[in-house]
């Protein structure tokens, strides 16, 4: 169980947003964080791993303490056992693909593990290539295996999605949930697309100014709202500025897959689309809502 | 050999020397002045820089005046006597190179994604095992560049080299006191050699750095 309380202060380079968190996460719960750009997703994050050291707070993992400032006790990264992939996967572009793999390991490479995880990740053929060689698609699984290379507690995945373009998304999501279905420990995941959270997680939060305003089902909080146009808002709120989502109504009801808003405005077969810049629902007369 | 030619073979002994011993100190002041940034690294920076912008002759008066049989050296190493010597001048060179070995190093690894320190620190490794796998590797051709700007600036330095070297033949008469000698001798000749020979290896020492920086460029698009 992961027990958290962190208070920031916003940094002077106003690079790390203020924060004031309490979070409990459950042995084996995958959790989703959504938020604006700047809301603290990141930085909670980057907390849990060690990276970002609180102003004060505690963090306790299955009761062993990470971090309390009011006892002194502060881990650094390099004694947390956790995997962490970045937005941007953080490859290191001098080693091979299998050298950074094998950088994972704390003293002796081993073999049985190195070549379990490159053939989950079905990244054999490129094991020899140095990373600016690799496509996106690859360069996320090869950050997924060194991530998990270590057998870590806790797994923390910064937007995993993000550096894709949409037609490979879709394909590396599949990829990421049967991987990390095969990962028993803790998982912590930090994307603005809902759909990815869904899929991916069974609890979600939502950080607004370095605090937390929601928790629960990731499909309940994106379905809270009394209208269509309070929920949908509320979706278009966290859709980043490319994200379109486009879906059919039914009987009042717009389907969202997983996100079901109803309005009374929809007939059946009206085609609603969601955008990070509008709402517009099409049908005969181009209704808006 | 004629001795024409010892000046230059000094010259490039020092710049050699110079350089070897750089490298040993300036990695380590570069990796703590990086991973261990506080309230004291612009002070620690500004030191770096220092020779930069201090005129060389101040720099070797005080480095004359720590250097002779009675000064601040030999307070704390009874005996040594680096002044108007070969020993002394390496010392002096690396205090004057050092900010053009040690600038670019900051600057490659301050320009280096913060990300891929954090990475490494998340595996498991210490600041030094991320420092020599990861950060060194990346900023190769910084190293290098540092290394040819010391190695070069080396061999240019004039000020300096005579306040505490002086003008000793095969001991502290470097290329650039050589020109400075044979003109004071009115032997503009041996002057005009001497100082074509030195602006060829400048216009060499930067025709390879920008062509390295060229050919560094061109791999990455």
């Amino acid at each position: 169980m992961i027990q958290l309380s962190a208070y920031k202060e916003l940094n002077p380079d106003g690079a790390t947003p203020s924060v004031d968190l309490q979070l409990t996460v459950n042995p084996g719960e995958r959790l989703g964080i959504m938020g604006h750009s700047g809301a603290g997703k990141t930085t909670l994050l980057k907390i849990l791993a060690g990276l970002i050291k609180p102003d004060h707070g505690q963090l306790y993992i299955n009761g062993k303490p990470w971090m309390d400032t009011e006892k002194g006790i502060y881990l650094p990264p390099q004694k947390r056992n956790i995997g962490f992939v970045f937005q941007e996967y953080a490859l290191f572009p001098n080693m091979t693909v299998q050298q950074n793999l094998e950088f994972a390991f704390s003293d002796r490479i081993n073999q049985s593990r190195l070549r379990a995880i490159i053939e989950m990740l079905g990244i054999a053929s490129v094991s020899s290539q140095k990373p600016a060689t690799l496509s996106g698609g690859q360069k996320q699984r090869v950050a997924l295996g060194r991530a998990l290379i270590r057998d870590p507690d806790l797994l923390l995945l910064d937007e995993p999605l993000s550096a894709l373009d949409p037609a490979m998304r879709g394909q590396l999501q599949k990829d990421l949930k049967r991987i990390t279905s095969q990962f028993d420990g803790t998982i912590v995941l930090v994307s603005h697309n809902p759909i990815e959270l869904i899929e991916l997680t069974d609890r979600a939060i939502i950080l607004e100014n370095g605090t937390i305003t929601a928790d629960g089902r990731p499909s309940q909080l994106l379905s809270r709202g009394a209208s269509a146009k309070a929920g949908a808002a509320k979706i278009i709120d966290i859709l980043p500025q490319e994200e379109v989502l486009i879906a059919r109504s039914a009987h009042g009801l717009i389907h969202i897959p997983y996100c079901p808003f109803e309005h009374a405005d929809l007939d059946v077969g009206d085609q609603v689309t969601l955008s990070a810049k509008n709402i517009e629902i099409k049908k005969e007369g181009n209704l808006s809502i | 050999m004629t001795p024409f030619w010892d000046p230059f073979l000094l010259s490039l002994q020092l710049a050699a020397v110079t350089t070897v011993l750089l490298l040993i100190i300036a990695l380590p002041i570069c990796y703590g002045i990086f991973f261990y940034s506080n309230r004291s690294t612009p002070i620690l920076k500004s030191l770096v820089s220092l020779p930069l912008v201090l005129p060389p002759t101040v720099l070797g008066y005080y480095l004359l005046i720590a250097f002779r049989p009675e000064g601040l050296l030999a307070n704390i190493i009874p005996g040594t006597n680096l002044a108007f010597s070969f020993e002394g001048l390496v010392a002096g060179s690396i205090i004057f190179s050092f900010p053009f070995m040690a600038n670019p190093i900051l600057s490659a690894l301050e320009s280096t994604s913060k990300n891929l320190t954090q990475a490494a620190f998340t595996l498991g490794k210490s600041k030094f095992e991320t420092f020599f796998y990861v950060l060194l590797p990346n900023i190769k051709p910084s190293v290098i560049i540092g290394a040819v700007m010391a190695f070069a600036h080396t061999i240019g330095e004039f000020g300096m080299v005579l306040m505490i070297g002086g003008n000793i033949p095969d001991e502290t008469r470097v290329a650039s006191i050589a020109i400075y000698n044979e003109v004071e001798k009115m032997s503009y000749a041996n002057a005009d050699l001497y100082a074509l020979v030195l602006l060829f290896f400048s216009m060499v020492v930067l025709l390879f750095i920008y062509g390295f920086q060229y050919q560094q460029k061109a791999k990455l698009f």
